[in-house]
């Protein structure tokens, strides 16, 4: 594909988006809002296991503790701007990711991966028992009434659906083209040596701890800026929004859309989110579809959905080069 | 001359192994320095501890003066040492230019910068295109680095080397593998891309060491047997028996029979 393509086609994406709440109902928008949300986590989670090789199974603690971080500013002080809630949930996103990366990123392999999944789970519990600060398994909850405050352009609900719709699509917009940047920065370019080799990027003089530190720190802002908007839309905070389960999730929609491509997790929120609604409309059982699909997808297409479009399409090309020739 | 590199005393055991054991050596600025012996005599493992791979069991090693032994790689590297290793270690994933680049980038302290795109930086992309070319890898800058012939990635190997542009070279048998004619081309190009550093190279290619060295440390069981220059060591009584002896005979042992 050839760059004036690529742009046409991001450019068709984003009119479709802008113009999705003219011809689509409630239900439609709702479900797209809680996509893009998901997509930025899972951008977050593509930049540790896509592109640096890390296989984090405790993800959702930065999501959740941007989360309970927006929700106990949005509960306890009346008197902040919503918009500043949302800054201080992914600023402390990124805080946990320094914190829990300086601790876990000593290890290595299966190693590091159980120690992500033991931090997460902590993260978890204190979520659960800490009843005073948190509200235990109740969550936090109560602060629909609030407004976002514009300059120039007045008052929002926070329950008002298109408004947060293009809220959330401005921030994932954002979100996508500095994650986008990210990986053409020297570090990003460093992070993708240290997958590729690390023993040599090690040799090169490369201090391949800090780099995976500052990667750290990097997911962590963005799964608490998701976990952030995450709980604005739900209206509520509750454990399960941070418990292993909802890591495991991550997983299961960066390998759907492809896990190692930059637009897989965004690919794989949109087929997940719809097929569960979709399929748990019609069963109670939707689980064990969803099981049966994804061990499928991870048997015949390791690479995932968008793996599986770029090998058509270049098979489509290969076949036209034949009958040029 | 100054030594650059000295070793002092310096021990490595693996349990009960003594893998080196009480080596003394001094690397002087400006010399080829090969090191040679036979197999398992623990050249690699002393590369090893020069580039902080491993720390030593006992001993000191100083780099111009500054201690580095139980330094962590990467700041020995920074230093002003580089190395090469035994078994290809390239980005095998990676494009030619972008393994290259890894390298110059690093050298630039730029490899932890995000403030800015990399695509942007003009010295990075001059210098990797002149690295490039010195090793002559220009026209497969674009192909995949595990997909070059084996003799190339030898040269792209050497290339991650020298972009870092370190005072001390250190090769780990940078010929192993290759055919005479690619050997002669490699040790050509060693000779053109260490001119003015100081060179430390393992090889079991004696006509590559006696033409390229300078000095000659001759290891055998974790000990250094000799130090000299290729003359002095070829002279070496006790490095005949260990490890040349067959190699300098008068007659081959076939024509005695």
């Amino acid at each position: 594909m050839n760059r004036s393509v690529q742009g046409a086609g991001i450019l068709f994406i984003l009119i479709l988006a802008v113009m999705c709440p003219w011809f689509m109902g409630k239900f439609h928008i709702y479900l797209l809002t809680e996509i893009m949300i998901y997509s930025m986590l899972g951008l977050s989670y593509y930049l540790l296991l896509g592109h640096t090789g890390l296989l984090s199974l405790g993800h959702a603690a930065y999501f959740g503790i941007g989360g309970y971080t927006t929700a106990l500013f949005l509960h306890g002080m009346p008197g902040v701007p919503v918009s500043l809630t949302l800054l201080f949930g992914a600023i402390s996103g990124l805080l946990a990711g320094f914190l829990i990366g300086s601790m876990v990123l000593r290890l290595t392999k299966i190693y590091f991966s159980f120690a992500t999944l033991a931090f997460g789970q902590m993260v978890w519990a204190i979520a659960w028992k800490w009843r005073g600060l948190t509200g235990g398994d109740d969550g936090l909850t109560g602060w629909s009434a609030r407004e976002f405050v514009f300059p120039f352009l007045g008052r929002f609900s926070l329950t008002h659906v298109t408004f947060l719709y293009y809220f959330v699509l401005l921030i994932t917009v954002i979100t996508i083209g500095v994650c986008w940047c990210f990986t053409r920065t020297p570090l990003g370019n460093t992070l993708a040596a240290v997958k590729s080799n690390p023993t040599r990027t090690n040799f090169l003089g490369i201090n391949i701890n800090a780099a995976k530190l500052m990667l750290f720190g990097f997911t962590g802002l963005i799964a608490g800026l998701s976990g952030s908007l995450f709980i604005l839309f739900k209206k509520m905070v509750a454990p399960n929004f941070l418990d292993m389960f909802m890591s495991f999730d991550v997983v299961v929609m960066s390998v759907i859309g492809g896990y190692s491509s930059f637009l897989g997790p965004i690919v794989g929120s949109f087929v997940y989110v719809y097929m569960v609604e979709y399929i748990s409309a019609v069963t109670d059982r939707w689980q064990l579809i969803m099981g049966v699909f994804f061990m499928l997808l991870v048997l015949f297409y390791p690479k995932g959905l968008v793996g599986m479009f770029k090998d058509v399409l270049k098979r489509r090309i290969f076949l036209k080069r034949k009958v040029c020739s | 001359m100054t030594p650059i590199l000295r070793l002092n005393g310096v021990s490595k055991h693996f349990g009960g192994i003594r893998v080196i054991d009480d080596v003394n050596l001094e690397i002087l600025e400006g010399e080829r320095h090969a090191l040679i012996g036979p197999n398992g005599a623990g050249k690699s493992t002393l590369f090893n501890l020069m580039t902080g791979f491993y720390s030593p069991t006992r001993g000191s090693i100083h780099f111009k003066e500054k201690r580095i032994d139980g330094l962590a790689p990467y700041k020995i590297i920074r230093l002003g040492i580089a190395r090469s290793f035994q078994i290809i270690n390239i980005f095998k994933g990676m494009q030619v230019y972008e393994n290259i680049r890894n390298a110059v980038v690093a050298k630039h302290h730029y490899s932890l910068m995000f403030d800015r795109m990399l695509g942007s930086l003009n010295e990075v992309r001059k210098e990797t295109e002149y690295i490039l070319s010195r090793i002559h890898l220009k026209p497969f800058q674009n192909e995949l680095a595990g997909t070059l012939g084996y003799g190339q990635q030898r040269a792209l190997e050497l290339g991650l080397t020298i972009a870092l542009d370190p005072e001390l070279v250190l090769l780990d048998e940078p010929g192993a593998g290759l055919t005479p004619d690619e050997t002669r081309e490699i040790v050509r190009l060693i000779r053109e891309v260490t001119a003015g550093k100081t060179l430390v190279i393992v090889e079991h290619d004696m006509d590559v060491v006696f033409d390229l060295a300078d000095r000659i440390s001759v290891l055998n069981r974790g000990t250094i047997l000799a130090t000299g220059t290729p003359e002095e060591i070829k002279r070496n009584e006790a490095v005949k028996e260990v490890y040349l002896g067959s190699l300098f005979e008068e007659k081959p042992l076939w024509q005695e029979r």
